[in-house]
């Protein structure tokens, strides 16, 4: 097997907090957002990273792309070491690693033209010949009028903007595409299309993607491989069918049964894992495995060894230690 | 007025037929407001400048038998305490006020517009130090600092000099804005469109000049207009002190000054130089209101 695209080793980010004093700040504790994530990616595969709210998913694609300087760990794309790479080498690999918000109203400059936006990344590696023409052709391959080129963001709807965040990704030719939850600020009618439209792009311009989502059936829909994060680790990792039909953590399983059946009969009588509470805070997260207090087989080794994420029954990786494949759709 | 405004704007952009200056000169024109402010505030530069072959009388030729003889044919806003032309004094007086009010305005604004980004954007001990420096000059209480500065400079402004009251004036006047726009700088630094920006590897100088400081356009404008009016009426006060350009230069502020002893007899020695200042202020913020949403592509409706 070929090396992987993109190798995350033990990626931890910690927010410090800390108590204003009148004169000094001490530090109270902090915020583990991310604490110790491992994922390889594959050159041309899809890995969708799902969770609830809060877990780390965001933090660990702006770590991947060093929006944000991780606290420890590695990230190595292609050969290079991101998170060592000085100013300029960070420079050439940002051009090869892209990303698409969440929120498609904040990710857009007001104040610049569609051509300015979309063109941006021309622009900034001096690929300004043809300008307008590559420009319009973006417009074309996300499916926008390359009419538009004069026209602002704000006279667009959210699934437009979108499709412009994205055309403004592919316009440096990115080996590596991060989707940061693109399509849960839509509609469902454009979600499909949006969807549709990336699983094409993946294949014109050979993309690898991670995408990030908290809809199991989104990521269903486009992904190879799934890994599951629960308060900023992966808990289970494997693939798509796999996840979807043979999970054994009991947080995926948890999370699997929450997603509805389109059948009525099968909706009634299937079993369901209620989730209890919320998450605990990332601020002092459990002992142990980090999901006993909500876990429904929670054991005394639970409270006290945290189980690492190791392949299991079930042909995945799994975070637990009594890991069971069950069927729960 | 909004419906013609926004009919106007609507015509600009429904087929796209004009240039985006062109757009933007249209909103500005479709801005009743706006356009009587910019009206009038040409109309004062252009007094201003033009002074010397407007004014009938010599701003300092004295005729002492028609002193304080109110307004008349003659004499269109009366005449001063020593018989001097108010209306050419006020032609002449115009150059000074305005010219220290837009000098001082984008200086000003300039010193703040940097030291906020700078300090928002780049952030750690630059933050600390320019943050630090603005808090400094706003304790410094501005009018006893202009007394003293004044009269430390005393001796270029008895030869007439102004750069002396542009200097001092804008010293005072930089901090609030160079603190607005710290603040708003902060606030767009985090925003996704940036993070995108530097995604694709736009270096600090194209973030803030592409994604930073379009964004701070509306309140670049309305604090320029502000500024002017501020540093107007600042000079007008030191003037009014005795402290500005000294007499017989004629400035609105020394005007004022020189008319307090008749405020009782004579008021329209008071009216004239203080309607021309309360005019000009507001003119100049109606134009700031006008630019700000002339320049905000939002504004412009499909």
């Amino acid at each position: 097997m070929s090396e992987p695209l993109l190798i995350v080793r033990d990626l931890v980010k910690h927010f410090p907090q800390y108590e204003q004093r009148i004169l000094t700040k001490r530090q109270t504790g902090s915020v583990r957002a991310v604490d110790g994530v491992n994922l390889d990616v594959m050159a041309g595969e899809t890995v969708g990273l799902v969770g609830e709210s809060g877990c780390g998913k965001s933090t660990t694609a702006r770590l991947i792309l060093r929006l944000i300087e991780a606290t420890s760990g590695s990230v190595i794309f292609d050969g290079v070491d991101v998170l060592n790479a000085d100013d300029e080498a960070l420079r050439r690999l940002r051009r090869q690693m892209q990303i698409v918000f969440q929120d498609p109203y904040a990710s857009l400059n007001p104040r610049l033209s569609v051509r300015e936006i979309v063109g941006e990344g021309l622009r900034i590696w001096g690929e300004t010949a043809d300008f307008d023409k590559r420009v319009g052709d973006l417009l074309d391959r996300v499916g926008l009028n390359r009419r538009f080129l004069d026209r602002y963001p704000h006279e667009f709807s959210g699934g437009q903007r979108q499709r412009l965040g994205i055309a403004r990704a592919l316009a440096v030719r990115p080996k590596l595409l991060v989707l940061d939850e693109p399509v849960s600020a839509l509609d469902v009618s454009v979600q499909a299309q949006v969807l549709n439209l990336l699983v094409d792009l993946r294949d014109e311009f050979d993309l690898t993607m991670i995408f990030i989502a908290h809809d199991l059936s989104v990521v269903r829909q486009i992904c190879d491989r799934v890994a599951v994060m629960y308060l900023g680790r992966i808990v289970e990792l494997g693939d798509r069918d796999g996840i979807y039909t043979r999970s054994t953590h009991p947080y995926t399983q948890a999370l699997m049964s929450a997603v509805p059946v389109p059948d009525p009969v099968h909706e009634r009588e299937r079993e369901r894992i209620p989730l209890e509470g919320d998450p605990p805070s990332p601020l002092n997260p459990p002992s142990g495995c980090r999901f006993h207090p909500r876990c429904f087989k929670a054991e005394t080794i639970c409270r006290t060894e945290d189980p690492p994420l190791i392949e299991r029954v079930g042909g995945h990786e799994c975070a637990c230690h009594f890991p069971e494949v069950s069927n729960v759709t | 007025m909004s419906a013609s405004r926004s009919d106007i704007a609507a015509q600009a952009t429904a087929a796209r037929p004009f240039s985006e200056r062109r757009e933007k000169l249209m909103l500005l024109l479709a801005n009743r407001q706006g356009m009587v402010g910019l009206v009038l505030v040409l109309a004062f530069f252009a007094s201003a400048i033009f002074a010397p072959w407007l004014a009938p009388y010599d701003p300092n030729a004295l005729d002492i038998p028609v002193r304080l003889s109110g307004p008349t044919w003659d004499h269109w806003a009366g005449t001063d305490s020593l018989g001097r032309d108010q209306f050419t004094r006020l032609l002449y007086g115009a150059r000074v006020s305005l010219g220290i009010g837009v000098s001082v305005a984008f200086l000003s604004t300039l010193i703040g517009v940097t030291v906020g980004v700078l300090a928002g954007f780049l952030g750690g001990w630059v933050e600390s130090v320019l943050m630090r420096l603005t808090d400094i000059a706003l304790m410094v209480p501005p009018l006893i600092f202009l007394i003293i500065g004044a009269r430390m400079m005393q001796d270029k402004l008895s030869g007439g000099a102004i750069w002396p009251l542009i200097f001092l004036v804008t010293v005072v006047s930089w901090m609030t804005i160079a603190r607005v726009i710290r603040g708003q700088v902060l606030a767009l630094r985090e925003r996704e469109f940036v993070e995108a920006a530097r995604a694709l590897g736009a270096k600090k100088r194209r973030i803030i000049g592409r994604a930073i400081l379009p964004n701070l356009i509306g309140i670049i404008t309305v604090n320029l207009t502000i500024a002017v009016a501020g540093a107007i009426l600042l000079e007008s006060t030191l003037s009014f002190l005795g402290l500005g350009v000294q007499v017989p230069t004629p400035t609105w502020g020394n005007m004022l000054d020189s008319a307090k002893s008749f405020i009782e007899t004579e008021p329209y020695l008071v009216w004239f130089p203080g309607l021309a200042i309360v005019i000009t202020v507001l003119c100049v913020n109606f134009v700031g209101d006008g630019l700000r949403d002339a320049l905000d592509p939002t504004q412009r409706k499909t």
